[in-house]
């Protein structure tokens, strides 16, 4: 055979091999991660508070397997992994999640990891540069094999192709691994179970329901389900499916619509104790705020709804017009004072 | 008594390093040795007394000395009884100061009258051993004598005091490093690595001092290095296994600061092993050169005080101690003092020959250079940053895995591929048809590994990619060898025998990559393919892992001298839940004088994968055991003995009147040891 | 390059000296300023819960122990006394057992004493311990009449500190974070 023959068949399969790969990453879509991947995940990177820097994952104390047991717990019930993180960082600090991404000082970790790089490779450049380009190279030393070298320009075309293919393989592959996996659409009821994030908006009401009746124990999608029926006045089915969230949770958008719908049929007081419940729970949920100052202002007891009127209208997250209602009812208030 | 013997040995051996220090400077000019003959012998000779006389006070439950009080006691076994002489804080730092012992012993040998640079290095050496000495007789004594016992254990000591007490018994060793054999190998492996950088650092620093920056400290310390740094490796490998044996998680490495303590001087080291070849065979990087060895001596520092200061929370940190303060100054001393030094005699060191191509063995050494210290100044950066935030902002925080994964995974990729090309690259300038006619056998072989992977079904993207890689790695060395050993006459068994013993330290070094490749599609199979689950078992029942299927046989106790074992036994089954393939006995190991049992998961290898077994907790009835399956690992361990292995091939010594290089590989050098990989 | 190197050095090692003899395993409450959790816990008798909300009004005190625990061992004499001495101030002493047996809770009690005006609780799969952030034993958390939790304080405590800081609460001033000593971990 002669060398470019060899060329050829070398090319030939080392092309085909690369179509395999390249098929292998882009039709094997990364699966969405099982809830045991979820909390195996979730827990080395959460940082176990009794065991000296160890994670949940690795410590093989008595309550790194509780707190594995309760992740695996919310993750059953439809948290998502932000969520879970957030329990612990709220109640631990922000130090016992062993991920930077949750605070903008990882920026500055991977700019500086970045100029590194960067001076790294301007420092080789310079070296290389500083040869000069006159400059004769050496004749080199030794004996060279020199048997292929004569070598055509489909050769170098060939080796350039599968130079590009494996460094598209490899940033298919980086991106696959640091984003650990998407959210493919295989079966609502599936994925709600695996606590993944699912297009709500392409459901209907009916197959919710399905969804929720089968599995009871799924809050997520309970909860959303509840707010449509909510938004659409629909309060009878609103309450029944935000009572059976709060029997499994407190959870504060179940109980700031509950205290809403309380006091719209004309029970404020109870209300109050609903939307405080809301605010204990999650002190800056919005929602809560907004109701319970319209809430409180009804009750006559306008100088307690101020100060939350004000957060509502300091709240980057308020919608305009909220913000324009909050404003005219502080007004108000103050007018009369 | 032996407690004041041994701290005698110690103050002998402080005064001994001392006079190291001060001949060595008197006579660095003239290079008369024979001076420090004496200062030598007796420092030696006090820094291994100081270690016999630990271990005997240790064997002879010696318990009115606090530190055998603390971490020994009668029922310990004698093999942990005998690793308490390094296994805890004081301890470790008498093994540290022996091995110096060893060191400055075996330095001193080498080096005759005449010899500047063997004396000034001889002198750096007396230096570090008097800090070292001189932690021992003061904030780290592990003769000090107890002055208030428990009935088990010791609550305050004292230097010396002629009103010792003595505990009743001793508190034996911390649990987890009782728990496994390995524990007594691991440390003196990685100290050996540690300690043995001292070597070269003080070659450097005597060559800057004497102003003899040519080569020569690197041809004289190479084999140090190389041997430092192989036991470094084993260090590392040897930690990993004991952490996936023994604390029953399922894993091997978990970033913590103090793993990554010991893992910043291999990187370090390994870029540093790798640029001194460039020196040695181009005369290229020679500033370079001495910023790395500084750089690694330093980390070794750096990683001793993590370990030992307490500012860092970790599994491995021993309690906080008194000697933090004195670690931070030295390594303050040992950064400033050698970076002055080396920037006093910068302007003299010859600017030599320059990069020729990037397309060379230089051009991807230096690439190795940068990706490896990349490497290292993300892992100082990851693990100091949540300090260094809380300092400037009193944010908390914490780097974990992601962050060191999302480093390490492409860089460790990047490395494998340069491991590849460069391994059998000519120096200088490299033709392409050349290069292309030594890899492309190679490159259809990584492809066709890889596509084989996707064609049997394996869905995860990282094995594949790592795969080809380590394939494409091992195949161009393996078809280089066959290259080479073809064109001699010999039988081709024989050239090939021939042809590494006539270039061992280029073909030690390619024993180590083959190694490297190993390693690494064992670090992608265990963590893209592995299986695991949480299972409860009553007794009898059954349940499927993986392709296995497990059945809870029957639990059972066991009294040992110095421990409690309850254990359950887990039949594995095939999946089809028919044949019994094994029955594994994971324990609980409950130590005297503790009252958490300490879990000893259990491993059942075959060569397609690890099933692990570990028990979670459970009750009266039923157990939960943590089900791990881990394809390839045994590869991760055999990968790392390879690695090795390629170390000590590469530090045979060339035979005389080496065979003429023209049927070798005329472009290859001796020595190149291995390439990264996060082990 | 070499003097900026040098700098840098020096900072990393002013943040290393700044940490010598803290412990790096501790860090502050994020609950203090915030509602306690009502989350009931199963008492240690079996009859039933408890929850903060019951005690609407009192100063709580919550405090987590462990029969292995060295440091509750030493307080323990000093909460059993101020619960009786600062029942008629309206407090309310919950002592929450966790990451324990039973058996060696009840020895502990049997064997140090226990307080008739102290609610003994018992954390099941240490969820108590989770909602209030628990970082070792023992550690014991100051509720005050709202509902809010006002301290925390981390390792043993002495009657004195105890009584200063019920005080305090009575009297409306803040706590935050107390740290006695080290705190144990299992």
């Amino acid at each position: 055979m002669s060398e470019k023959t060899k060329n050829r068949v070398i090319l030939a399969v080392a092309s085909v091999a690369v179509v395999v790969i390249a098929f292998g990453a882009l039709n094997n879509p990364a699966l969405p991660p099982t809830a045991e991947e979820r909390v195996a995940s979730l827990s080395a990177s959460i940082k176990c508070p009794f065991c000296n820097g160890e994670s949940l994952a690795e410590s093989a104390s008595g309550v790194a397997a509780d707190y594995r047991a309760l992740i695996a717990d919310r993750v059953e019930n439809g948290a998502t992994d932000d969520e879970i993180r957030g329990e612990f960082a709220e109640r631990f600090g922000e130090a016992y999640v062993l991920d930077g991404s949750r605070s903008g000082w990882t920026i500055a970790l991977w700019v500086v990891l970045g100029v590194a790089v960067l001076s790294g490779a301007a420092a080789i450049l310079m070296l290389r540069r500083a040869t000069g380009r006159g400059e004769v190279a050496e004749p080199q030393d030794g004996v060279e094999d020199r048997r292929g070298a004569r070598i055509s320009g489909r050769t170098l075309a060939g080796t350039a192709a599968v130079g590009v293919a494996i460094i598209a393989i490899g940033v298919v592959a980086a991106t696959s691994l640091s984003s650990g996996g998407t959210d493919a659409l295989e079966g609502v009821a599936g994925d709600v179970v695996a606590g993944n994030e699912v297009d709500l908006d392409a459901i209907t009401n009916e197959q919710m329901e399905e969804v929720v009746a089968a599995n009871p124990e799924v809050i997520g999608m309970r909860l959303a389900l509840a707010r449509r029926y909510f938004e659409a006045g629909e309060f009878g089915k609103a309450l029944d499916h935000y009572f059976e969230v709060l029997d499994r949770e407190r959870h504060p958008e179940a109980l700031a619509n509950v205290g809403w719908m309380t006091y719209l049929s004309g029970e404020p007081e109870v209300a109050v104790q609903y939307l405080e419940a809301a605010l204990a729970r999650s002190p800056d949920y919005l929602p809560a705020k907004w109701f319970i100052s319209n809430v409180l202002v009804d009750l006559g007891r306008p100088l307690e709804a101020e100060p939350y009127l004000i957060e509502v209208m300091a709240s980057p997250d308020a919608p305009d017009e909220i913000k324009l209602s909050a404003a005219t009812l502080l007004q108000q208030i103050q007018d009369e004072k | 008594m032996t407690a004041l013997l041994g701290s005698a040995t110690i103050l002998v051996a402080l005064i001994a390093a001392a006079a190291i220090v001060v001949q060595g400077i008197r006579n660095v000019g003239s290079g008369r040795v024979s001076a420090l003959k004496w200062p030598v012998t007796v420092f030696v000779s006090a820094a291994f007394a100081t270690f016999v006389i630990l271990e005997i006070a240790i064997l002879t439950h010696d318990f009115s000395i606090g530190y055998v009080a603390n971490n020994t006691a009668t029922t310990t076994p004698f093999i942990f009884l005998f690793a308490g002489g390094w296994a805890a804080l004081e301890g470790s730092i008498v093994l540290w100061g022996v091995m110096l012992g060893l060191f400055t012993w075996l330095v001193w040998r080498k080096v005759d009258d005449g010899d500047r640079l063997g004396v000034g290095a001889l002198a750096v050496m007396g230096a570090v051993s008097v800090f070292w000495f001189g932690l021992m007789a003061t904030a780290g004594n592990p003769f000090a004598v107890c002055v208030e016992a428990f009935t088990n254990g010791c609550a305050a000591t004292e230097w010396w005091t002629s009103n010792a007490v003595s505990a009743l018994q001793g508190r034996g060793p911390n649990p987890l490093l009782q728990n496994h054999i390995l524990m007594a190998v691991h440390p003196p492996m990685l100290y050996t690595g540690y300690v043995g950088f001292t070597v070269p650092f003080a070659y450097a620093m005597s060559a800057l001092w004497t102003r003899s920056v040519g080569p020569r400290w690197l041809e004289r310390t190479h084999r140090w290095s190389v041997v430092s740094w192989s036991f470094l490796t084993v260090g590392i490998v040897l930690g990993g296994w004991w952490s996936y044996e023994v604390l029953g998680w399922g894993g091997y490495w978990a970033w913590d600061p103090v793993e990554n303590a010991a893992f910043l001087p291999w990187l370090v080291a390994t870029a540093f092993i790798h640029s001194a070849v460039v020196e040695r065979r181009r005369g290229m990087l020679r500033s370079w050169n001495f910023v790395l060895v500084i750089t690694t001596f330093a980390a070794t520092i750096l990683g001793t005080f993590l370990t030992r200061s307490g500012v860092i929370a970790s599994v491995h940190a021993f309690t906080q101690s008194k000697i933090g303060p004195i670690l931070l100054t030295f390594l303050a001393l040992v950064v400033i003092g050698s970076f002055a030094l080396f920037a006093a005699r910068a302007p003299s060191i010859a600017q030599a020959p320059r990069l020729e191509s990037l397309l060379s063995r230089d051009g991807f050494i230096l690439l190795n250079n940068l990706l490896l210290t990349v490497f290292a100044f993300a892992v100082v950066v990851g693990t100091m940053f949540p300090l260094i935030v809380e300092a400037l902002s009193g944010d908390e925080l914490s780097v974990g895995r992601s962050f060191f994964d999302r480093v390490a995974v492409p860089l460790s990729l990047l490395l494998l591929g340069t491991i590849g090309v460069g391994a059998v690259a000519p120096w200088r300038r490299a033709d392409p048809a050349v290069l292309w006619n030594r890899l492309r056998y190679a490159v259809m072989l990584g492809l066709l590994a890889g596509a084989s992977t996707v064609v049997a079904g394996v869905d995860s993207i990282g094995v594949t990619v790592t795969v080809t890689l380590a394939v494409f790695v091992i195949a161009a060395i393996v078809i280089r060898l066959i290259d080479v050993a073809m064109a001699r006459p010999e039988s081709f068994v024989a050239a090939a025998g021939l042809v590494i013993r006539n270039e061992p330290g280029y073909w030690g070094g390619q024993i180590a990559h083959i190694g490297v490749a190993l390693v690494a599609i064992s670090l992608a199979t265990t963590s893209g393919l592995a299986v695991r689950d949480t299972i409860d078992l009553a007794r009898g029942q059954q349940a499927r892992v993986g392709d296995h299927c497990f059945v809870y046989v029957e639990p059972f106790e066991r009294t040992d001298p110095q421990r409690q074992v309850t254990g359950v036994r887990i039949a594995v089954l095939d999946e089809a839940c028919v044949y019994v393939q094994r029955v594994l006995e994971p324990r609980l190991n409950l130590y005297a004088g503790t009252t958490q049992p300490i879990g000893t998961p259990t491993v059942w290898t075959t060569l397609r994968e690890d099933v692990y077994l570990g028990i979670a907790g459970g009750s009266a009835d039923t157990v939960r055991l943590n089900v791990f399956i881990f394809p390839l690992q045994w590869l991760l361990w055999f990968g790392g003995a390879v690695v090795v292995a390629g170390g000590f091939v590469a530090l045979r010594r060339k035979p005389r009147g080496a065979l003429d290089a023209s049927d070798e590989d005329a472009s290859d050098d001796e020595d190149a040891p291995a390439e990264e990989v996060d082990v | 390059m070499a003097i900026a190197g040098i700098a840098v050095f020096f900072a990393i090692s002013i943040v290393f000296a700044s940490r010598f003899g803290s412990d790096p395993s501790l860090s502050s409450s994020p609950l203090i300023g915030k509602p306690a959790p009502t989350a009931p816990v199963a008492l240690a008798d079996g009859s039933g819960t408890v929850s903060i909300t019951d005690f609407e009004g009192d100063i709580v005190v919550v405090n987590f122990w462990a029969s292995w625990c060295l440091g509750c061992r030493e307080e323990h004499d000093a909460l059993t006394r101020a619960a009786s001495d600062y029942e008629s101030f309206g407090t309310t002493f919950v002592a929450i057992n966790y990451q324990d047996s039973p058996g060696n809770a009840q020895a502990f009690l049997d064997e140090l004493g226990t307080s008739p005006t102290t609610v003994y609780a018992r954390d099941e799969g240490s969820r108590t311990a989770f909602e209030w952030g628990v970082l070792g034993l023992p550690e014991t958390f100051f509720v005050d009449r709202d509902g809010v939790v006002v301290g925390k304080v981390s390792g043993p405590m002495t009657y004195g500190l105890l009584s200063l800081t019920i005080e305090d609460i009575i009297l409306g001033k803040a706590i935050g974070d107390v740290t006695t000593g080290e705190v144990e971990n299992r």
